[in-house]
């Protein structure tokens, strides 16, 4: 690191440090705020003073940004590479516990009125989230993998799944508020009433998000197993992300919010084709749109524009942004468009910050004082390592050669996507909107975000216990948000070799 | 255009069959906005391109997309959504006037500043004078000054001439980029506007503070208080902005990286905490595009060629929600007033301008285009009607309502005048020109 870098990060940290204290310095509370010990969910937020309101404002939101530079800098990116951390670790539990500490009363950062501000970034950055999955399912990328990796991806995906469900499923029943109220009916009656009234659909939820992986473990692979591995194993990642985002999608369409309101009424089966419809129209609007598109800047508006229209869309007609977002982009990315690479690049540009802008209102908006959801966390994480581990057993019995040995390759897909998160904040925001009195809506962000860190720091033990995460060394180029597919790879050969202590290409096109 | 009004027209069904779902009365916060962000900007590039094609301004396109989008005609922009989108509204303020102050290179502008200075002095001092009297002439045709004297009409039209006197620097300058214009009467017409708008400011709160008193207005105060709070909002704004200058031009020495999103950011904070602190978010950005422009040696160019990305976008939700802000009721019953009343103006603006050109000794072949870009009109004087409505609630609605009419001709029509003057002056399209070049 050089001397200058260190400086720009030494003063880009001073003034973090500032704008925090003087985020704490409240006159009628001197502490730093931590969480308060009543139990209770506060009424809605206390406006801050008038003097010192608008100072903390300004600040926050001043800290929240360069936060948010700081953190997208290839320099933080580095080290996070170095370090084997996911972006969920190093960058983003600071975003989420910014939101939530910006959002507390005592704090009044995020406002009622800042929140509602931002509301639409959280809308759009699913939006955009689910472009970028959508946008690795190249068809003819999968076409060059090895024979088999399809089982891998089944095992991987589904067992993780159904342990995660039927675990969480069981705890969601036995936090019922409702149960064994007396007078009441029989234990089969209350069971079923309970996963009638939406214990199933959360437990499916978290199964959708238990699916996930992040790639983090895919390059320390590279080093023990081989690069034909490493290169299998971030494809399996890339799908586990398309399976989670499949599994929300099926929810939204099966079970679907209860809104009064609604002018439509259509059976279950009509709101999944309405989704896939929906995905497909926008992802053909969105090809048409940046295929005429004259110059960069013209490209851009016109993509923020499609982006936003999908969110909004499947947003206002209660279908998640992420599974339409991720249709549209997965037509988008097989369509052909000389162009695409170019796209593709622009839409990485703004990836992470925008990953993270996300991540600071996913944290105003969650509460993690509830225990049951810490409860429930440990329960996710227990069944869904399981479920890795169970899987990469049977992965290895019916999955390619080049598979390392179950330990490996269970331990390297425990560490949770990012992707995960951004789908339980979709599945919340949907069926907040229509339900906001179901008290276990705000454990699931608990869940998943307390699970995701949880994991992440087993996993990270585990594997350095094991060796089998060597501290990087001469990385030449930033890690990404999300995983990145591997080179094309002809069936039956090898993959070609990575140069030492390179990270894994982010797009297919990358390579040519 | 084929291809543009074939989108449009997907588009549109979209949104159609979206706002089909939920009941016009029901927005969703996050989702409402993000569709109405989609929406507008979609459908406002498409009409512009389809509005290029008969040679008048993409910008016009945009007002015409969102005045037919929005709550007065088809309403798939409901007021909701156009309130939920003032965020992106802010942001694009910044922008615009980052843009403008980037432009402005005194010591390029030198040789012109005595041109500046007499046209938009003599333009102001014209305008207002001759807006004022026309008003108060037509006092007794509006019935909301019926039961007044004349020391109280002549207020009311003093207070209606200056906000009708404002003139519009994102017009002007999204009309300059939109048709790649350079040269001196582009320069010159952006000087004007940027310093004549400074002007209506300062004038309008001093003629605020003669109708609080003259009046009694709700949060009356004394003429001192109101030239003390002045001076902290401009100043204040200003020095704010200075400040956000010297952080943008450390980010782009040291960092450079993502220029256009770190630029969105500033914009947006400038926004959020402008409001808050009680300052002015537009003199805030020209502040900080001044000080890069003219006390750094980073060029306000390369700033404005870093942020063009983000330009286009924000230019034509800007507009479209601008567009949508036009009330076609309001507009009808107040239609004859407001277009004499646009008139006049234009011809109060055209005299002012030839006289100020004649004492600002601008080059004949200069004259005849620069009068055109004076004519266009948007956000300052829609806020200072807002601004009229509330301090002054027995006449302030009638009066705003006349105002809101007349700005809606002005901000139609001035853009195609200038559009075309600039396009007969040989400046149009020169940017690229130069640009290819190099």
């Amino acid at each position: 690191m050089s001397v200058r870098k260190a400086q720009t990060l030494g003063v880009a940290l001073a003034i973090l440090s500032f704008a925090s204290r003087a985020l704490a310095m409240d006159p009628e509370n001197p502490a730093i705020p931590g969480l308060p010990a009543i139990p209770p969910i506060p009424a809605p937020l206390a406006a801050p003073s008038p003097q010192t309101g608008l100072l903390r404002v300004v600040l926050g939101l001043a800290a929240a940004f360069i936060l948010a530079i700081v953190a997208a800098h290839p320099l933080v990116r580095r080290v996070e590479r170095r370090l084997g951390l996911t972006v969920l670790l190093s960058s983003g539990l600071p975003f989420l516990a910014m939101g939530f500490v910006f959002r507390l009363p005592s704090v009044g950062v995020l406002t009622d009125d800042v929140v509602s501000d931002l509301r639409p970034a959280l809308e759009f950055g699913l939006g955009w989230l689910g472009f970028v999955v959508g946008m690795h399912f190249d068809v003819r990328e999968l076409d060059t993998l090895p024979p088999k990796t399809g089982n891998v991806v089944v095992a991987e995906s589904v067992i993780p799944f159904i342990a995660a469900a039927i675990a969480c499923a069981l705890v969601l029943i036995g936090l019922d508020p409702s149960w064994g109220s007396s007078g009441g009916p029989g234990f089969r009656e209350q069971l079923f009433a309970s996963l009638h009234r939406s214990s199933l659909r959360d437990a499916l939820a978290l199964g959708a998000c238990a699916a996930p992986a992040a790639p983090v473990a895919a390059v320390a692979i590279a080093r023990s197993s081989g690069n034909a591995a490493a290169a299998l194993i971030n494809r399996v990642t890339l799908l586990n992300d398309v399976a989670g985002v499949v599994v929300i999608g099926l929810i939204c369409a099966y079970f679907r919010p209860t809104d009064v309101l609604s002018a439509w009424k259509l059976p279950h089966i009509a709101w999944i084709f309405v989704t896939l419809g929906l995905g497909g129209v926008l992802g053909i609007l969105t090809y048409i749109l940046v295929r005429a598109a004259r110059t960069q800047p013209e490209e851009m508006a016109l993509l923020l524009g499609s982006i936003a229209l999908s969110a909004g869309m499947s947003g206002y007609l209660a279908i998640s942004p992420l599974v339409t977002c991720a249709i549209a982009g997965a037509l988008l990315t097989n369509l052909p468009h000389k162009g695409m690479r170019a796209l593709k690049e622009t839409i990485a540009q703004v990836e992470r910050p925008l990953y993270l802008i996300f991540l600071l209102v996913a944290g105003a908006l969650w509460d993690p004082r509830a225990w049951q959801g810490w409860v429930l966390a440990l329960v996710f994480v227990l069944s869904r390592v399981g479920g890795k581990l169970m899987g990469a057993h049977v992965a290895k019995r019916v999955g390619p050669e080049d598979l390392p040995d179950p330990d490996t390759l269970g331990l390297a897909l425990s560490a949770q996507s990012p992707i995960a998160i951004a789908t339980i904040v979709s599945y919340v925001t949907i069926y907040k909107t229509a339900e906001g009195t179901n008290a276990a809506l705000p454990w699931l962000m608990t869940t998943c975000i307390g699970g995701a860190v949880l994991t992440e720091i087993v996993v990270q033990l585990i594997a350095r216990s094991r060796g089998g995460l060597s501290l990087e060394r001469d990385m030449r180029r930033p890690s990404m948000v999300f995983s990145a597919p591997p080179p094309p790879v002809a069936a039956g050969s090898q993959p070609p070799p990575l140069p030492p202590g390179a990270p894994l290409p982010r797009f297919p096109s990358d390579h040519s | 255009m084929i291809r543009a009004t074939f989108l449009l027209i997907i588009v549109v069904m979209l949104i159609a069959a979206a706002r089909s779902f939920l009941p016009d009365e029901t927005s969703l916060v996050g989702s409402g906005a993000a569709l109405a962000f989609g929406f507008v900007l979609l459908a406002a590039l498409q009409t512009g391109t389809i509005v290029s094609s008969a040679k008048l301004p993409r910008l016009t396109g945009y007002l015409l997309c969102g005045f037919l989008a929005g709550p007065s005609v088809f309403n798939f922009v409901t007021e909701r959504m156009v309130g939920d989108l003032k965020l992106v509204n802010n942001v694009a303020i910044g922008l615009i006037a980052l843009s403008a102050g980037g432009e402005l290179n005194f010591k390029r502008m030198r040789p012109r500043l005595r041109a500046i200075l007499s046209i938009g002095g003599v333009c102001i001092l014209t305008a207002l004078v001759v807006i004022s009297s026309a008003v108060f002439a037509l006092s007794h045709f509006l019935p909301f000054m019926a039961d007044m004297d004349a020391y109280h009409r002549a207020i009311v039209s003093l207070t209606m001439g200056t906000v009708l006197a404002a003139l519009s620097p994102t017009v002007t300058l999204a009309l300059i980029n939109e048709t790649g214009s350079e040269g001196p009467i582009s320069e010159t017409i952006l000087g004007v506007v940027v310093l004549a708008d400074l002007a209506i400011i300062f004038t309008f709160a001093a003629v605020n503070a003669l109708a609080n008193t003259a009046f009694g207005a709700v949060d009356a105060v004394s003429i001192g208080g109101v030239a003390r709070d002045l001076l902290v909002h401009i100043f204040g704004s200003l020095a704010m902005g200075a400040v956000l200058g010297v952080i943008i031009a450390l980010y782009m020495k040291k960092l450079n990286a993502r220029i256009a999103l770190f630029i969105f950011g500033i914009c947006f904070l400038s926004a959020e905490a402008g409001v808050r602190l009680h300052l002015d978010p537009l003199l805030m950005c020209l502040a900080a595009g001044l000080f890069l422009e003219n006390l750094t040696d980073i060029q306000g160019g390369k700033l404005i060629h870093d942020i063009e990305a983000a330009s286009m976008p924000v230019f034509a939700v800007f507009f479209a929600v601008a567009g949508a802000g036009l009330h076609w009721d309001v507009f009808r019953s107040v239609a004859v007033i407001a277009i004499v009343l646009s008139l006049v103006r234009a011809v109060a603006l055209l005299l002012g301008a030839r006289f100020g050109m004649a004492v600002g000794r601008v080059p004949p072949e200069q004259r005849k285009t620069i009068p055109y870009g004076l004519l266009s009109q948007s956000g300052i004087a829609i806020g200072l009607s807002i601004l009229v409505e509330k301090h002054f609630p027995g006449w302030g609605k009638g009066a705003s309502t006349c105002l809101f009419g007349a700005v809606m001709v002005n901000e139609m029509i001035g853009p195609v005048l200038f559009r075309n003057a600039l396009v007969k002056s040989g400046e149009a399209g020169k940017k690229e020109a130069v640009a290819a070049a190099h």
